[in-house]
C-alpha cells in the first residue's frame, strides 16, 4: 500500500531538516527572544535535547512495528476503538499543522505582492503540493535532497555575509535573569521541533530501519545548530529589537550589505522560504492523505489528494483571520495540544507496549 | 505520438496564463523612483517630502551643462500621518512610485514633537531597508531637500556622501534606522543622530553641511552637541576614525601643531565602589603629526614627542569632558554606560534603570587616556629651525 522501501538515510534526513526547519528558523528567534530575552540560544539548546528525547520514543516504537505507521500500530497496541480515536486525532492534527504552514506561506507572500490575494499563492503552493504528493513521496525526496545543497549554501552565505554588523555584546548578560525565562521560553515553543513525529508515517517506506534512530536524532541535531547559529546572529544584529519583528530571519537577509555592493538579498531568501514551504507542505499533505487511506482502510491514497486539498485551501482561512492569530496561539496557546499528539501520545504507545509484551523481547 | 503532442501544445498554451508574472505589474517608465523621504510635523499636521529622479535628466559627469532641466522633483503633501500624506501625493504623481530610499529626513518639528509619530511607516514598509541613515533637518527641511550641490547633482545622494565623509572624520555621527529605532526604544539610552543645515557664506552658493549631532530621549530631541562634544563622544565610544587634533607648541603658546588621529579605541569598565557606581573609560589613540606652524620645535626626538603626546591627552581628555558636562546637562546617556552596566551588573541594574535619570547627573566618570605618535612624516625638524 505504502511506497516500497527506497528512502535512503541520507535523503530522510534532509528531508526532516527542511520540513521542520523552514518555518522554525523563521518564526522561533522572535518568539523565544519575547522570553527568553538574550538567553534563548540556551532555550534552544533545551528544545534540541527534547527533540532527541521525542524522536528516541517515535524511533523505538518505530523499530518494533516496522512495517507500520502510527495509524497502524496505535489500533494494535491501543485496541481498536482506542486506536481509530488516536489514528484521527494524528489526521486532525496533520491537517492542522499544515493549514498552519500554508497560512504562514500566504501571509508572508502578500507582505510583497501587496496586490495579489493571500488565495492565489495558496491555490499555488496546494496545486503543486498535490502534484508532489501524486507522484509520491519518492519523488519530492529526491528533490529535496537537490535542493537542500541550495537552502544550506544560502543560510550559511547570510550567517557570513552579516558577519561583520555582529556585536556579539548584545547576547550578554548571560542568564541575568536566572533559568526560568529561558525554561518558559523553550516550555512555550517545544513544539517546534518534536515535529520529528511525521518520521512516525515514513518509517514503513525507509529503505533500512536500523538506521532511523540515528537518522532522526542526526536531524533534530542539525536543525538545533542551524536555529541556534541563526539566533545568535539575528541578536547580535537587532538586539532587543529582535521580539518586535515578525519574521527576524527576513529582517536578518534584508539588512546584509557588503562593501555597499551585495545588497537586496531579498531574492535569496524567497528562494529557500518558496521552497521550504513547498517541501513542509508537501510532506504533511502526504502524511494526511496516508494517514486516511490507513484510518479508512482504503488501498491507495490517490483518491484523497483532491477533497484534502480543497480542505488545505479552506482552513487556512477559516481558522485565522490575520497573522496576528496565528502569532497569538504560537506563543502561548499550541504548545498544548501539538506536544500531546507529538510525544504525550508516542509515550504512552510506547508504555503500553513494552507493558503488553513484557517478557517477549521488542 | 500525436497524442503527445497534442498534450505538450496544450501545456505549453496553459503556461502562458501562468508566466505572465504578477498582475501587479507596472511598466518601468510608469514609476517614480524616490530617493529620499523627508517627514515633519508643523502645527499638528504631518508633512512628508519626497525627492523622486528623473532618470533621463541626470547630468552625466565631465558633460557640459547636461540634459535640459531638473534631475529630481521634490513633492510635498501634508496629512493626518506621514501615510495618509503619502497616499495624498497621487494628486501630485500619477505614477507608481518605488521607494528606493537612500535617505531618512527628519525635521526639526517632527523631533520636537516625537519621532514616534513619523519613523513607524519607514520600520513596518517592505521598501524600506533598515539599513536607511537617519538625518535631522535644522531649519527648513524642504530647503535642505532642495539645495544643489555642483559637486553631487541630486541633492540626497550628496547628503549620504557628507554623512559618510564627515563620519570618517569624527564630524558627527552615522546612525541607520535600525540603531535610531534600537536607542531610541531604550528607556535609558539617548539616541543619536547627525544634523543637516543649509550653509551660506559671502560670495559663496547655498550649500548643505553637516554640523554636529543631535540627541534624543524619549523619542524627543533633547539638544545638540557640537562639533567638540560629538568627537568627546566618539572617543568614549571608540568610534573615532580619522580626524585633526591641533596642539599648543611646549615653548611657544601661540605656535600651533596638527596632528592627524589614524584610530582609537575605548573599554568602558562600571564598577562598583563602596556602594557607589563609577565608570572609568579608557580611551587609545595613535595618529601622526601632519603639520607644525613655525620654528619652536627644535628637533622631534622622542623626548620632544613624549611631551607633544602628553599635549594630545589633555585635547582629547578636554573634549571628553566637555561631551559628558553636555550630557550630563542634558541628563541623556549618550554613551552606551547603562548597557556596560547592565552587562556587567545585571542584579544591581534592575535597581540602577529605574533611577537612572537621577544616577547619571551625578555619576563619577574617570577618564584614562593614552596616546602614540606613530610617524613624523618626511621632516624630523620645523621649518625655519634653528
Amino acid at each position: 500500500m505504502h511506497e516500497t522501501k527506497k528512502i535512503s538515510q541520507r535523503q530522510i534526513i534532509y528531508l526532516l531538516i527542511i520540513t521542520i526547519a523552514s518555518t522554525a528558523l523563521l518564526f522561533l528567534p522572535s518568539l523565544i527572544y519575547e522570553e527568553a530575552k538574550q538567553d534563548g540560544w540556551l532555550s534552544i539548546v533545551l528544545m534540541t535535547i527534547y527533540g532527541i528525547a521525542v524522536a528516541y520514543i517515535i524511533t523505538s516504537l518505530g523499530i518494533v512495528f516496522k512495517d507500520k505507521t502510527i495509524i497502524q500500530y496505535s489500533e494494535i497496541i491501543a485496541g481498536r476503538v482506542l486506536g481509530k480515536l488516536l489514528g484521527l486525532a494524528y489526521i486532525i492534527y496533520f491537517i492542522h499543522i499544515n493549514s498552519l504552514t500554508v497560512r504562514e506561506f500566504g501571509d508572508f507572500m502578500t507582505l510583497f505582492y501587496m496586490e495579489t490575494p493571500v488565495l492565489f499563492f495558496v491555490l499555488a503552493l496546494i496545486i503543486a503540493s498535490a502534484y508532489a504528493v501524486y507522484h509520491g513521496l519518492e519523488i519530492f525526496t529526491r528533490i529535496n535532497e537537490v535542493y537542500f545543497y541550495i537552502f544550506i549554501s544560502i543560510i550559511i552565505a547570510i550567517i557570513v555575509l552579516n558577519f561583520m554588523d555582529m556585536d556579539f555584546k548584545q547576547l550578554t548578560p548571560v542568564l541575568a535573569d536566572g533559568l526560568m525565562p529561558v525554561a518558559k521560553a523553550a516550555y512555550h515553543q517545544i513544539f517546534w521541533f518534536s515535529e520529528i513525529i511525521v518520521i512516525a508515517m515514513l518509517i514503513p517506506s525507509l529503505r533500512s530501519t536500523q538506521t532511523v534512530r540515528r537518522a532522526t536524532i542526526i536531524s533534530i541535531v542539525l536543525i538545533g545548530t542551524l536555529a541556534l547559529f541563526l539566533f545568535i546572529g539575528i541578536v547580535a544584529i537587532f538586539g532587543a529589537q529582535t521580539s518586535r519583528y515578525i519574521y527576524p530571519l527576513f529582517m536578518f537577509v534584508r539588512y546584509i550589505s557588503v562593501a555597499d555592493f551585495i545588497e537586496r538579498t531579498d531574492t535569496f531568501f524567497f528562494i529557500t522560504w518558496v521552497s521550504n514551504a513547498l517541501i513542509k507542505t508537501t510532506l504533511l499533505y502526504y502524511c494526511t492523505v496516508l494517514a486516511i487511506s490507513q484510518w479508512l482502510g482504503l488501498k491507495d491514497y490517490k483518491p484523497l489528494i483532491i477533497p484534502i486539498g480543497l480542505v488545505l485551501i479552506y482552513l487556512p482561512f477559516f481558522l485565522w483571520s490575520n497573522i496576528s492569530e496565528v502569532l497569538e496561539q504560537l506563543s502561548t496557546m499550541l504548545f498544548f495540544p501539538y506536544s500531546i499528539i507529538q510525544a504525550g501520545v508516542p509515550l504512552i504507545l510506547l508504555i503500553v507496549a513494552k507493558f503488553k509484551n513484557r517478557g517477549k523481547k521488542i | 505520438m500525436n497524442k503527445k503532442i497534442i498534450s505538450i501544445a496544450v501545456m505549453v498554451f496553459l503556461l502562458l496564463f501562468f508566466t505572465t508574472a504578477c498582475w501587479n505589474r507596472v511598466e518601468l517608465e510608469k514609476i517614480h523612483f524616490i530617493l529620499a523621504a523627508g517627514v515633519d510635523i508643523e502645527e499638528g499636521e504631518t508633512t512628508f517630502a519626497v525627492q523622486t529622479i528623473l532618470p533621463g535628466n541626470i547630468r552625466q559627469k565631465g558633460s557640459e551643462g547636461g540634459a535640459n532641466g531638473e534631475s529630481t522633483v521634490l513633492v510635498v503633501e501634508t496629512g493626518k500621518s506621514v501615510f495618509d500624506a503619502g497616499r495624498k501625493m497621487g494628486t501630485q504623481m500619477g505614477y507608481k512610485t518605488l521607494l528606493h530610499n537612500q535617505l531618512i529626513l527628519i525635521g526639526e518639528g517632527a523631533a520636537k514633537e516625537g519621532i514616534d509619530k513619523v519613523i513607524d511607516l519607514f520600520d513596518r514598509s517592505h521598501d524600506l531597508r533598515q539599513r536607511v541613515p537617519i538625518v535631522i533637518c535644522r531649519g527648513n527641511m524642504l530647503e535642505i531637500m532642495n539645495t544643489k550641490s555642483k559637486l553631487e547633482d541630486i541633492p540626497v545622494i550628496n547628503i549620504r556622501d557628507l554623512l559618510k565623509s564627515s563620519r570618517a572624520n569624527a564630524m558627527t555621527v552615522y546612525v541607520d534606522l535600525k540603531d535610531f529605532i534600537a536607542k531610541n526604544s531604550s528607556k535609558t539610552t539617548g539616541a543619536l543622530a547627525p544634523i543637516i543645515e543649509v550653509f551660506k557664506k559671502d560670495g559663496m552658493e547655498k550649500k548643505v553641511r553637516i554640523n554636529g549631532t543631535a540627541v534624543f530621549k524619549d523619542y524627543k530631541i533633547k539638544g545638540w552637541l557640537n562639533e567638540v562634544e560629538t568627537r568627546g563622544l566618539l572617543w568614549i565610544k571608540g568610534e573615532v576614525e580619522t580626524g585633526v587634533i591641533v596642539i599648543k607648541t611646549p615653548e611657544k603658546e601661540e605656535k600651533s601643531i596638527s596632528l592627524e588621529i589614524k584610530g582609537s579605541k575605548s573599554k568602558i569598565t562600571p564598577e562598583i565602589k563602596n556602594g557607589e557606581l563609577v565608570i572609568s573609560v579608557d580611551v587609545w589613540e595613535e595618529g601622526t603629526i601632519n603639520e607644525i606652524d613655525g620654528a619652536p620645535v627644535k628637533k622631534l626626538n622622542p623626548e620632544t614627542l613624549k611631551i607633544l603626546e602628553s599635549k594630545k591627552v589633555e585635547v582629547i581628555k578636554n573634549e571628553i569632558s566637555v561631551a559628558i558636562k553636555k550630557a550630563k546637562e542634558l541628563n541623556t546617556d549618550i554613551f552606551g554606560f547603562d548597557q556596560a552596566v547592565y552587562r556587567k551588573f545585571p542584579n544591581e541594574w534592575k535597581y540602577l534603570e529605574k533611577s537612572w535619570d537621577e544616577v547619571f547627573p551625578n555619576l563619577e566618570i574617570n577618564v584614562n587616556v593614552k596616546s602614540k605618535i606613530r610617524r613624523i612624516g618626511y621632516t624630523k625638524n620645523a621649518i625655519f629651525a634653528k
